[in-house]
């Protein structure tokens, strides 16, 4: 029975994963949103480490390693965009109405399947920019940070993709959430700890204490060794607890975003 | 005149249409605000441990940031749209619609598609400029400012040739909007000052992709350090990537084959 049902979103993956095999020179150039941000940073720090050996508790090294790893678990993070708002927009919608799936994890399925190319892309160029800045750039000590870190970004992604496809849904009910979305995605980039790590900015304990660090700030953190081993279970269980609030929040908006949902055109 | 006229009519009739959206401007509102609050705070935790940044203090940083924002700002309410679809026209075989019209097809696919909502941006990212003066205490001469304006223009039309150089790959790649992501993110280089720069890398933004010189040069001319060699070399950019998109829109037409009758 299980077996069946993951097998139904299994072929849906198939399908949307060689979907995204078939533009392969469109990703590879989406690589830039990987390399030049954090090469920009790069020479602003070094601009500022020049007059300043420690900003904070952070050494030259570790805030460009911190950059360019948030960068990247930014942007491995599948997006909802606006594809869902649309199809509720456009009547496009009704198609799943009918089918015996949920829609969250369908579409979720879907947006995984499609990024598995760009993940390989991302972290070449990932990898690239620790190629070229090896003289300044930290590496985990061991396996265990590396893999924590990959693990709360996965999580963290699971976590914001809720996030947005919440804001998608909104659709039934505005007539154009585009601009929310769309500053979502900018509050995103600030309180994911992208434009500067979270514990330099005043007031960090209010931003540490929302659940967008699990996207880039946290798992980035571990990544360069700034968070203890003690610590980490105890994060890991409320990064679950925000998976499950967001995903019940999101089957609400949606049970009644249905309900309310008429759909234009006809049969 | 028939043409720019055509074009103002064609504008406010879009601005017509946005403004039934009331929903999305409370937001572009908001955006704007929260993009210039996130700068502010970058850069006073910044300020708050060094003194200057490649030479500037804070108001000068403030005020080279709300230059490439409002810069990057107006091309993405008039051109962005427009530009960045070109390659889901060429795609799709339907740009003949636009290469029929009595209007020059190149600025009429640029113009198609305005986005009105950034407009609602500006203002923030204007407090944020004018915030810079307050901190520097100095107002620059009208000789100054009319350098930065001319600058500034030219700095504008640099980027939207940019832009539109790349789209045209269009013709011969087939799936490039991603490409167009890039000089969007290379943009983060014209935020800082042109002197933290070194090596290859500032060597190539200042002439191959001359994403630094676009803030900083009418900055420069702001504050006084501008000199005849920045206009200068900017109008031989200008005229470069003129030539080059000339060139490519010629040569990308005549490989175009549309699908629609």
């Amino acid at each position: 029975m299980y077996l069946r049902v993951i097998r139904k979103y299994l072929e849906v993956g198939k399908v949307q994963l060689l979907q995204g095999f078939q533009y392969r020179m469109n990703t590879f150039f989406l690589v830039s949103i990987i390399i030049v941000p954090p090469v920009a940073y790069f020479f602003l720090w070094k601009s500022i480490y020049s007059q300043k050996e420690i900003i904070s508790h952070y050494k030259l090294g570790e805030i460009i390693t911190y950059y360019i790893i948030s960068y990247l678990f930014l942007e491995i993070k599948p997006h909802a965009w606006w594809e869902i708002a649309n199809s509720i927009k456009d009547g496009r919608f009704s198609l799943y109405i009918t089918k015996p799936i949920n829609h969250l994890i369908f579409q979720m399925v879907m947006a995984y399947a499609y990024v598995i190319l760009w993940w390989i892309v991302a972290i070449s160029g990932a990898l690239f920019l620790f190629l070229i800045f090896k003289n300044y750039v930290i590496l985990p000590k061991g396996i265990t940070p590396f893999f924590l870190s990959f693990l709360f970004a996965f999580f963290g992604g699971i976590m914001g993709y809720i996030i947005e496809y919440i804001f998608n849904i909104l659709a039934f009910w505005i007539e154009k959430p585009f601009g929310l979305l769309r500053f979502y995605n900018y509050i995103i980039y600030f309180f994911a700890g992208n434009l500067i790590p979270l514990d330099l900015l005043p007031f960090k304990k209010f931003f540490l204490s929302l659940p967008f660090k699990y996207i880039s700030y946290y798992p980035a953190s571990i990544f360069i060794g700034k968070v203890q081993n003690i610590h980490i279970f105890s994060e890991l269980m409320t990064l679950f607890f925000w998976i499950f609030l967001f995903f019940l929040i999101s089957q609400i908006i949606f049970y009644f975003g249905r309900k309310y949902y008429s759909a234009p055109g006809s049969v | 005149m028939r043409s720019i006229k055509t074009i103002f009519k064609f504008l406010s009739l879009k601005f017509q249409a946005h403004m039934a959206f009331r929903t999305d401007v409370v937001f572009e509102i908001l955006t704007g605000i929260f993009i210039s609050a996130f700068t502010f705070i970058f850069f006073e935790v910044i300020y708050s441990y060094v003194e200057t940044i490649g030479g500037f203090d804070k108001g000068k940083i403030y005020i080279l940031t709300g230059t490439v924002y409002l810069m990057a700002n107006l091309y993405r309410t008039f051109f962005g749209s427009g530009i960045f679809t070109l390659s889901t026209l060429v795609r799709y075989g339907r740009l003949e619609k636009y290469l029929i019209r009595p209007l020059d097809p190149k600025i009429l696919v640029a113009l198609r598609e305005p986005r009105f909502d950034t407009l609602y941006r500006l203002p923030s990212y204007f407090a944020l400029f004018i915030y810079g003066f307050y901190l520097t205490k100095t107002l620059p001469s009208i000789t100054n400012f009319l350098l930065y304006i001319i600058s500034l223009i030219i700095s504008f039309f640099i980027y939207l040739f940019l832009h539109y150089n790349l789209t045209l790959l269009t013709f011969w790649i087939i799936e490039v909007y991603n490409l167009y992501y890039i000089i969007y993110d290379l943009y983060e280089f014209s935020k800082y000052p042109e002197k933290i720069y070194k090596g290859l890398f500032r060597t190539f933004f200042i002439t191959i992709i001359p994403v630094i010189i676009l803030s900083n040069y009418p900055v420069k001319f702001l504050f006084g350090e501008g000199k005849a060699e920045y206009l200068i070399y900017q109008i031989i950019l200008l005229t470069v990537f003129f030539f080059i998109f000339i060139l490519m829109w010629k040569k990308g037409i005549k490989r175009y084959e549309g699908a629609t009758i």
